[in-house]
Parts: structure tokens; sequence; C-alpha cells
């Protein structure tokens, strides 16, 4: 690990989902850094403001159901963005549709994830999340 | 010259001159001459005088002399014509003096001839018992006198010239008769012999010489048929001539082949007689031979027609047969007689109808067109009839009968030619047969093609249609299929879809593949636009040669609402799946995490967050109650629906706009109505609601704006009415405009509200038939939703 503070931008509607993600991400002190943002505007408001700063997040939660512009909007947007594609993005939504696993695999979501409602699973889950994404894959711009 | 003589002298000269007579008379050639010398005869005996000799025949005076007139004329033969008549009258010589001579030419007013003469003698000619003129002597000199002796001395001549004139009239018959015999036996081509009595040829004819090969018709005079020719035929005509001879009966009319020495072998057409002299005595044989060669040969030809006739009437399969007037058969032809039950043609002869095997009726029938065409002289003609043969087979025969009639237009008789047409009418009746089942085919095909309720056509290759169905005919607004025939895709209501129809016609027809059961549209007479299921195959003829297209096709429209209902469902299943998937597992997810939260910070005696962790918990529960209570009364618009009824829209807007007065006056909203809304058919519930929400989102979204406005209106067309409600307030992006329908969509997740009231508004206004949209120039420029509802009553 470097010393440069590993950052998450996870984008989440409900507000409660937010806290409870944040709260097991912190509790495991994965993240140095957790932006949340409300909506996919934002969230896309953000992203085009790392990319002037040259601050991108190592991943990205994303959920689908988003206001103003949707998760999978939000998802195509990254990922036909040259400067964007790159960053991981893990869908965190509590949606098991058939549908939308497909379309976000489709718009090269790098992984779909789905909030389990047992609360051990979900701390489970957040566990090996974090460990997978922030402590063994490499990122291009951050190895 | 002496004028008187001696007795002796007298009777010498008498004798002198009636013997020079007597020899002229045997060597007399011309009569003139004959005369001109009797008159020197008597100019001795009666020296000055004048003769004159008048013959008569046939009671006219044909021949005259007069030995002082060099020409003998007319008008001599009517000055001596009435002294002649008298002496032919009197019948006996007379001599007259110059008186009574006078006076008898002036009893019979006869006119004179110059002077009276001085003495006058006549005589009558008489040859054969026959008065043949008059010879009369006469003299102006009263010297020397006419004494008697002179007188019979003349009567003496008289008596000769009549033998002479006589002799020389046989003379000239029997010269008459010999040029007839010659020029007979030169000229007439008939051939003509006389024979004698050993029949030796006398004298033949010319033609008889010719054909014999002799220069001259004498050469063959002494010889007989043995030396002509063959024995046999000699011998036959040797025995003919002594038969002749024998009984005095000729022989008539005798044909004959004969083989001549030019080698030609000629008919000839014989007649023979006896031969009788004037007394009656058989001289021997004579006979005329007419070449019938050429007579015989078309004789022969007439046979030969004949026969040929007879092969072409028996060799034809056709039966021919004349009858009478009476009906009663004169000839047939092998075929007939055969038919007839008879061997030979000839057996028909004399027979009539009832005695043939025909039945009763057959034979009445015949009978009956026998008589007509003998009373009316015209053909019938191409009758069918039956016939019964004599082998008791019953067959169809197609006779034809014409009038027999002579040059003179009388009906004689009856010719009748009949054909067998079993066979044709058995194949016309198996025609008929098929020509029946056929007409059921094609009536039943037409009945089943108008039947079933799909709709059909048939199309040339060129794609001009040849005919289609009652249903298709209706589809295409025609009132009858036959108005189709002739026409093409582009002459229909379905000019928009033709150049599609028509190519699909031109792969079906080029690859011979159907094309089965595609789904395409077409534009009705009524402009509506429907569905079809369409089959298009080849049509082939019997040849499988493709002549055209046949089409059927389905209207599907109503599968097809029905389908685009169910998809629209579906999507609606899809959308309400998903809703409960991710919209309800959401609060459930905020329940179960902040639950294991508690038990954590309880597990690790945190107690601090414990009240706050239960009142999210409480409210997550709330908002899940919420949803369930939004969604159990969205599925209830679909399912439950209160009966449409004429609402008054100025009474729910107003309602509405009550419910958010307080509001209203608050921010002092303008609100813009309509005088007078018109009334519609709909739920009043269901559609207080769709106002209540959308002038609650009017009156929520305001934003900022310092003057806020609402207007409400409406519009209206032929088939609908649209609502409008308008406000001035924050707006929404252009690409929220589908999105912000669906359920639990909310543009602004700190707005109040669950995203759960324009879908509510979007499915109670499609129950109605209806349809919502949203239009907004973008955010902060204000928007005016629009809902359109049909004008016609719907009652689901």
């Amino acid at each position: 690990m470097k010393g440069e503070p590993v950052s998450i931008l996870l984008v989440e509607d409900n507000i409660d989902h937010a806290h409870l993600v944040m709260r097991k991400f912190k509790l495991f002190k994965i993240a140095n850094k957790i932006t949340h943002l409300e909506d996919g505007e934002a969230a896309l408001e953000y992203l085009a403001r790392s990319k002037s700063e040259h601050r991108f997040p190592h991943l990205i939660l994303l959920d689908l159901r988003l206001p103003k512009i949707d998760g999978l909007e939000v998802l195509r947007e990254i990922k036909t963005n040259p400067d964007l594609m790159e960053i991981p993005v893990v869908i965190l939504t509590t949606s098991d549709a058939e549908t939308d696993i497909a379309r976000a695999y489709h718009l090269h979501a790098n992984s779909y994830l789905v909030k389990p409602v047992d609360f051990d699973k979900f701390t489970e889950l957040m566990d090996l999340l974090g460990f997978y994404w922030i402590c063994w894959n490499k990122n291009p711009f951050h190895a | 010259m002496g004028s008187h003589y001696s007795g002796n002298e007298i009777n010498e000269l008498q004798n002198e001159v009636v013997l020079a007579i007597a020899q002229s008379v045997a060597s007399v050639t011309s009569l003139d001459d004959f005369f001109k010398t009797v008159h020197t005869y008597i100019l001795r005996l009666l020296p000055e005088s004048k003769l004159n000799v008048f013959l008569f025949e046939n009671g006219g005076l044909h021949y005259g002399y007069c030995s002082d007139i060099q020409e003998f004329s007319d008008c001599t033969k009517q000055y001596e014509k009435g002294i002649c008549e008298y002496v032919i009258n009197t019948g006996k010589p007379v001599v007259l003096d110059k008186a009574k001579y006078q006076q008898l030419f002036y009893e019979n007013h006869w006119t004179e001839n110059g002077i009276p003469p001085a003495y006058w003698a006549g005589v009558p000619l008489r040859a054969n018992n026959a008065d043949v003129g008059v010879m009369s002597v006469f003299t102006h000199h009263n010297k020397p006198e006419l004494t008697l002796q002179i007188f019979n001395i003349i009567v003496l001549i008289a008596s000769h010239i009549a033998v002479a004139i006589n002799k020389k009239s046989l003379e000239e018959q029997l010269a008459q008769y010999n040029d007839f015999v010659n020029s007979l036996m030169e000229s007439f081509p008939d051939l003509i012999y006389l024979k004698d009595k050993e029949s030796r040829f006398i004298r033949i004819s010319n033609a008889f010489a010719r054909r014999l090969c002799l220069n001259n018709a004498d050469e063959i005079i002494g010889k007989t048929d043995f030396d002509i020719y063959n024995e046999t035929h000699a011998r036959e005509a040797f025995e003919d001539e002594q038969q002749i001879m024998r009984t005095g009966m000729p022989i008539i009319g005798k044909e004959e082949l004969e083989i001549w020495p030019d080698g030609k072998r000629r008919w000839s057409y014989t007649t023979k007689m006896p031969w009788h002299n004037a007394k009656g005595v058989t001289m021997g044989t004579f006979g005329i031979s007419t070449d019938i060669t050429r007579l015989k040969s078309i004789e022969e030809n007439l046979r030969k027609n004949q026969s040929v006739l007879e092969n072409i009437l028996n060799a034809i399969p056709q039966s021919v047969f004349w009858k009478n007037t009476d009906s009663i058969y004169l000839g047939c032809n092998s075929v007939f007689a055969k038919a007839a039950g008879f061997d030979n043609p000839s057996e028909i002869i004399g027979k009539s109808d009832y005695d043939l095997p025909w039945t009763p009726n057959e034979v009445e029938t015949y009978r009956a067109s026998d008589a007509e065409i003998i009373k009316t002289g015209q053909s019938l003609m191409h009758i069918v009839e039956t016939m019964q043969k004599a082998d008791g087979q019953r067959i169809w025969i197609e006779t034809s009968k014409i009038p027999l009639k002579d040059e003179n237009g009388k009906v004689y008789g009856i010719l009748g030619v009949y054909d067998d047409i079993t066979l044709r009418k058995n194949a016309e009746e198996e025609l008929q047969e098929n020509r029946r089942k056929l007409a059921e085919t094609i009536k039943m095909l037409q009945l089943v093609i108008d039947t079933i309720p799909v709709r059909v056509f048939w199309k040339t290759k060129e794609s001009v249609f040849m005919g289609c169905n009652k249903l298709f005919a209706a589809d295409a607004g025609l009132d009858s299929p036959e108005k189709l025939i002739g026409k093409t895709d582009f002459d229909m209501t379905w000019v928009e879809q033709a150049t599609q129809y028509v190519a699909d016609d031109r792969q079906v027809i080029e690859s011979g593949i159907p094309k089965l059961n595609f789904e395409e549209r077409q534009t009705t007479p009524k402009g509506d636009q429907i569905w079809l299921r369409t089959s298009k195959v080849p049509l082939r003829n019997l040849d499988n040669e493709i002549i055209g297209v046949l089409g059927t096709y389905d209207d599907i429209t109503p599968l097809k609402e029905k389908e685009e209902k169910l998809q629209a469902i579906n999507a609606e299943l899809e959308r309400f799946s998903y809703t409960v998937s991710h919209d309800l597992r959401s609060p459930l997810f905020t329940i179960k995490g902040f639950i294991g939260l508690l038990e954590e910070d309880i597990a690790s005696g945190n107690f601090e967050s414990v009240h706050e962790n239960i009142v999210k918990i409480n409210t997550a529960a709330d908002k899940m109650t919420h949803l369930l209570n939004n969604l159990l009364e969205l599925s209830r618009v679909g399912r439950f629906t209160n009966p449409f009824i004429p609402v008054n829209m100025d009474k729910i807007v107003n309602d509405a706009l009550e419910s958010v007065s307080g509001i209203i006056n608050e921010r002092k909203v303008k609100l813009i109505l309509p005088e007078k809304m018109p009334r519609i058919h709909a739920d009043p519930q269901r559609m207080a609601e769709v106002w209540q929400n959308l002038i609650e989102n009017a009156v929520k979204f305001m934003g900022n704006q310092s003057d806020p406005l609402i207007e409400i209106g409406y519009s209206t067309c032929e088939k609908e009415i649209e609502f409008f409600i308008r406000d001035n307030g924050i707006g929404i992006d252009p690409k929220y405009h589908e999105t912000i329908f669906g359920l639990f969509n909310k543009l602004d997740n700190k707005s109040e509200g669950t995203g759960f009231g324009l879908a509510l508004v979007k499915r109670i206004i499609e129950v109605h038939g209806g349809t919502i949209r949203v239009e907004s120039e973008g955010r902060g420029k204000g928007c005016t939703f629009k809902f359109k509802l049909p004008l016609k009553k719907q009652n689901k």
C-alpha cells in the first residue's frame, strides 16, 4: 500500500444504505476516503472534476436506481469516456433483475453485487469487497 | 325433098324410121338429142312439120321438147298445157285440122301461141300404164297432107318414144340407186357386206375394206370369212348365215368380239339379213356391222365405275341405304346389310323397315322422317337416334337423309347415310358427367373460398388481380369479387403498401418458394391501418408452370392489438417486478442493516446510536408500507374501474385547486382557467386523482418563481380532447420527459413524494384510452403536461 489514500466513490441515493456501506468500510478501515453522492448527475460532475484534478477514485460503487441520471446511464458515461473507462465500477444494488445484470455487464460493469438483505452476509460482502478491490486488485493509474 | 311417097315407099320409110328410132331408143343418152333425131325422121315423112314433146310428172310439166324453139320456157309450157291435158284426158291419139284446132282453143279459152297449124296430131305417151306426156306433130302447110298412114307411123313412133322415156326413167332411177348404194358403200362408216349363198363376199363397204387392210374393196370378192377370221369365228358366222337363208329370219343386233387382221380387238354390233331378189329368190345374205368398241369401253367404264362405287359404298364405315317413296328399300351397302342382318346387300331390296330388326319405335321414327322428306323435298341432316341391330345390340346413330329427285325435281326416293356414334355419344355423356363434376367442384370451391374466414386472392405473374373471395372484395371496398379482376395493388386503397406487396409477389413467382405467415400492414378503404398475416404461394398451371401467385391473409389487427396490449402488460409486469426487487428490497435492506448495526452496537455496549437507528428502521418500515399501498393502488387502477359517466371537469379541477388553495394563496399563484370545460366520459374518482396529482406537481415544483402561474385549458379535435396544465416552475430536462412517468422515479431525491404520482396519472389516462406527455424546454422554463382522451364513449 502506498502512502496515497485510497478513495472510493459511492453513488447511492438512499442515505440509509450509504450509511450502512460507509459504516462497514470504516469498520474494516479499508478506505481512507469515501465520497458519497446521491444522484447520477452529481456523480458525473464529480468525475469530471476528478479528471481536471487528476484524482480519480480507485473504485466506484454505483447503485442503479438513481435520481436525475440513472445508474446505468452513469455507467455508460464512465465506460465510454476514455479518461474514466479504466476505473473499476462495481454495481451495488438491491435489484437482482436479470435485465439489470445483463445491461450492466453490457455496459462493461466490472462487477455486479446485490446488497444482501441478511446483515451478516452484507458485512461479509463488504469485507471481501474491500479486500478484493482495494488490497488485491491492481489498478492502472494507482499501481 | 319429096313430099309425097308411094305406098311401098311409105312402108319402106316407115320400117326405116321405126327401126332407126328403135335403135336410138336403145342407145338414148339425152332426151333432147333423141327427140332431135326423132324429128329428123318425122321430117322425112312430113316435110316442114314440127315436133313438140311434153313430159309430165306428178301432174306437172317437167320436160318439153319444141323443135322450132331453142330454149324451152315456162311460157311455152303454159301455151301447150291445155292441149296436152286435152290429149291425155282423151286418152287416144288425135288429129286436128286448123278449124277444129282453133275451135278447141276458143272453147277452152286457151291462149294461142302464134299462127294456128294446118294440121295438128297429138299422141298420148304411155309407159307402164301411166300417161307420162304428150307428143305432138304439126304443120302450117296444107301439103303434103297428114294422111292416116303417116298418122299411124307417128303413133308408132310415139309408142317407141314412150318406151325410150320409160327406159330413160328407169335408167335414171337405177343410176340414182347405184349412186346411193355406191356412196353408202364408199362413205358409210359401218361395215356392210353382201354375200352369196355360199357366204362368199360379193361386195363390201370401203370401211370394211379399210378394216381388212385392203387397197380395194373388190379384192374381197369371192373370199369367205374363213379367209379373214379365225376358224371359230368364221364357222360361227357361216352357220349364222346359212341359218338366215334357211329360215329367212334375220339375226339382229348380235354383239361380237372380233380380232382383226390389224391385230385389234373390236366389239361389233351386227345385223344380218337374208338377201332376196325381186322375185323372192334367196340370193345370199347381207349385213351391217357397227364398231361399238367405244360404246363397249364406255359401258365397261360404267360397269367399272359402278363397281368402284360399290366398292366404296361397301368400304366406308358409314351405312348407306336408299328407298323408294313407299319407304321400300332399293339398296344398301354391306355395312347397312350387316346391321340389318343380311349377308348380301341385295337381300335388302324390296324389304321395308318393318321387316328389319329395328324396334317398333325406331321403325316409326325412321318412316316418319322418310315421310317428311318425301312431303317437303328437303333433306333431314344429323338426326340422332337409336338403332337395334340384328345382333341385338342397341347403338346410337346419326342419320342424314336426302331426297332423290328426277330431272323434273320430283322426289322418287330417299338416300340415307348413318354413322354409328355410340362411342361418341358415350364420350359425350362422359364429358357431360365430367363437366357436371367440374362445375360441382368449382361451386364447392367457390363456397369454400367464400365461406372460410380467410381472405383469398390470386394474381397474374404481372401482379394483376385475377380473382378473390368475397371477404377480400369487402376488404378492398368492392361489392363483388368480379370488380377486382384486372386491377393491381396500385389501384387499391393500400397503394401505400403496393410496392412491397408486388415485390413479395415477384419474390414468390421468381423463386417458386412460398412465403408463409408474414405480417404486414394494409390501409383499408376507411383509411385505417390494419395488420395482416399473409401467405403467398406460387400459382401453377397443369404443366406446373408458374402463372401467378395465390395469396391468403387473416386480419390479425385484433390479435396484434392484444399482442401490443400484452406487451404493454408484460412491460408493466416487468416494471412491477423490478419495483418489487429493488424498491421494496431497499427499505428491507435498510431495516435489516440497521438492526444489524443495532446488534453490533448493543454487543459492543455502544448505545448512543440506538434511538437513531430505531427511528431509521421505523421510517424504512413506513416507507415500505407506503410503497406497498401505492403498488396496491396502482394495480387497482387497471383492475377495478368505476363505470364511466359524464364527468364535469370544471368541478373536478376546482376541487383539486381547492385542496391546494393554501399554498396557492400563499405563493400568490396566478390561475388561468377556461370559462367552461367540456364534460367527458370517465371514471370521476380517477379523473379527480389525475388533476389532483398534476395540480399538486405544478404547485410543488414552482421553485423560486416570483410570479408563479398555472394555466389549465383544453383543445378538441375530431376524435379526441386534449387537456393541459402549464406552469412556469422549475421545468424538466427533456431527457427525463419519458422517465418521469416511471414508477418511483423521482427527479429530486429531496423532493416530496415517492415517484408514484405521475405513474398513477399515466396509468389512469391509459385506462381511459388516452395518452399523456410532458413538454418543457428545460430546467427553469416551466412545463406543460398534456393528456388526450378519446371523445368516443369508452366503457370497459
